[in-house]
């Protein structure tokens, strides 16, 4: 198994808050107060909260991440864009947008590749994760998202929205495997415990997402 | 109101597939068999809007789509456009999901507020349900974002989501109940999250809801139909 420091580990996480939606302002700064000591890949919030994360980590040279069209996928290309340009202007350093995963099913994909392509020029300079919803695809449509995904200028693929769906390591694998470098890959959904991550990582995982960052660096069980 | 045929009760059903990934043709043929049994209203999400309006198309049934679903997580703005988008696709009605948050803060003032903006760019007739989750919310602050959407123009306040990712309780009469006491009786009640049954249903419309969202609609009517006789299958 790997060993990694948990500065190292924390480098490769995006962070979110655990088991409270809707979380209050004071509820989140709370949880922003226990992320501080570490530096993140990211940390993770609801488009609302976009600007009270950005006030706060900014300053303390922490990257901010939130989600478009989540976690259903399912708004039109120009509301996406809408919502990724209020993100924009809020300060977000990256975006996890969520696939249209109708489009994709349907053989649409044409559709999928526009919407893409459109993300992908109105995040200009700023990082781009697709959420493309591996645990409910076969490994060949996975795969084929990917390609997609990729061909549409985006090279980060985040792998599910959580609620349940969980990232395998085969999947992981697979995607490794198949892109090699040209892609990278957060897995998202089911990662919990520093046991999890390595595993994870091990696989070829690029980055973690997770509402249980502590245990993930192993600071916390 | 208890309806007294299976087409009264199919009109107040908001037949509902908010499920991830559904393909264009099995949305098609959803929305195809709602109009079929008639029901007053599908609610989808917003990228099949056009479709389904397409298919409602001379029916009496009406498209209803989510907006900020199901986090209600976004900026009045984004809310305001999203709702724009969905309208100018074909939308009849929106139902909206309050920045929750601001609910259980106790800001009833931004919710007033994000309920106007959306409001305030729908065509007069389009109907606008807006969605309080009760579940993630104290009785009081459930009545506090009841009135302050009512305030904000909703026609309908909408127990809940039902979405679920978040593990929520289901809407109960008792929900139902709670928001009649509170609201204008002209505003509607729409119940939904976790009303599965003919029974279950008849609950919260004896309770005073005016709408029932449901993903098992027909089998409601079925039920419907078989507890009260072939003369109200009519």
């Amino acid at each position: 198994m790997v060993d990694l420091s948990v500065s190292q580990l924390a480098a490769m996480i995006d962070a979110s808050i655990a088991g409270r939606p809707a979380a209050t302002l004071a509820e989140m700064d709370a949880f922003y107060g226990r992320l501080a000591p570490y530096q993140l890949a990211a940390v993770m919030v609801e488009p609302r909260y976009v600007r009270s994360a950005v006030e706060y980590f900014h300053p303390r040279k922490q990257n901010v991440v939130t989600v478009i069209s989540y976690p259903l996928g399912a708004m039109t290309t120009e509301a996406k864009l809408i919502q990724m340009a209020q993100a924009l202007s809020d300060g977000a350093d990256e975006l996890d947008v969520a696939m249209d995963l109708s489009a994709f099913r349907s053989g649409d994909f044409d559709k999928v590749s526009d919407e893409l392509r459109a993300v992908r020029s109105l995040a200009g300079e700023r990082t781009v994760k697709v959420i493309y919803y591996s645990a409910l695809l076969s490994e060949g449509e996975a795969l084929r998202a990917a390609e997609l995904i990729l061909n549409a200028g985006i090279a980060f693929l985040k792998t599910n929205p959580g609620y349940g769906n969980v990232t395998t390591l085969a999947h992981i694998r697979a995607i490794k495997q198949r892109f090699g470098n040209d892609l990278r890959v957060m897995a998202s959904g089911g990662v919990r415990t520093h046991q999890d991550a390595l595993a994870m990582i091990e696989a070829g995982t690029d980055r973690i997402a997770t509402s249980s960052p502590f245990a993930v660096m192993g600071i916390e069980s | 109101m208890m309806p007294k045929t299976r087409d009264a009760l199919a009109a107040v059903i908001d037949q509902t597939q908010l499920g991830l990934g559904v393909t264009r043709a099995e949305m098609a043929a959803f929305v195809a068999k709602a109009v079929e049994h008639r029901f007053g209203c599908v609610c989808i999400l917003p990228n099949m809007v056009a479709l389904a309006r397409r298919i409602t198309a001379g029916s009496r049934t009406k498209v209803a789509t989510v907006i900020s679903f199901p986090l209600g997580a976004d900026v009045p703005g984004v809310k305001r456009a999203e709702a724009r988008d969905a309208v100018e696709r074909g939308a009849d009605e929106i139902d909206m999901v309050i920045d929750v948050a601001t609910a259980r803060m106790g800001e009833a003032g931004a919710i007033e507020r994000e309920v106007a903006a959306v409001r305030a760019v729908l065509a007069d007739g389009v109907l606008l349900k807006v969605i309080i989750e009760m579940p993630l919310l104290t009785s009081e602050q459930a009545v506090a974002a009841a009135l302050a959407a009512e305030r904000g123009g909703a026609h309908i306040v909408k127990t809940s989501t039902g979405f679920k990712g978040l593990n929520i309780r289901a809407t109960t009469a008792d929900d139902v109940r709670l928001l009649r006491s509170v609201l204008q009786p002209g505003t509607g009640i729409k119940a939904a999250g976790g009303i599965s049954s003919w029974p279950l249903a008849a609950a919260v419309l004896d309770a005073g809801a005016t709408r029932v969202g449901a993903s098992s609609g027909i089998a409601m009517l079925d039920q419907f139909a078989a507890v009260t006789g072939p003369s109200a299958g009519a």
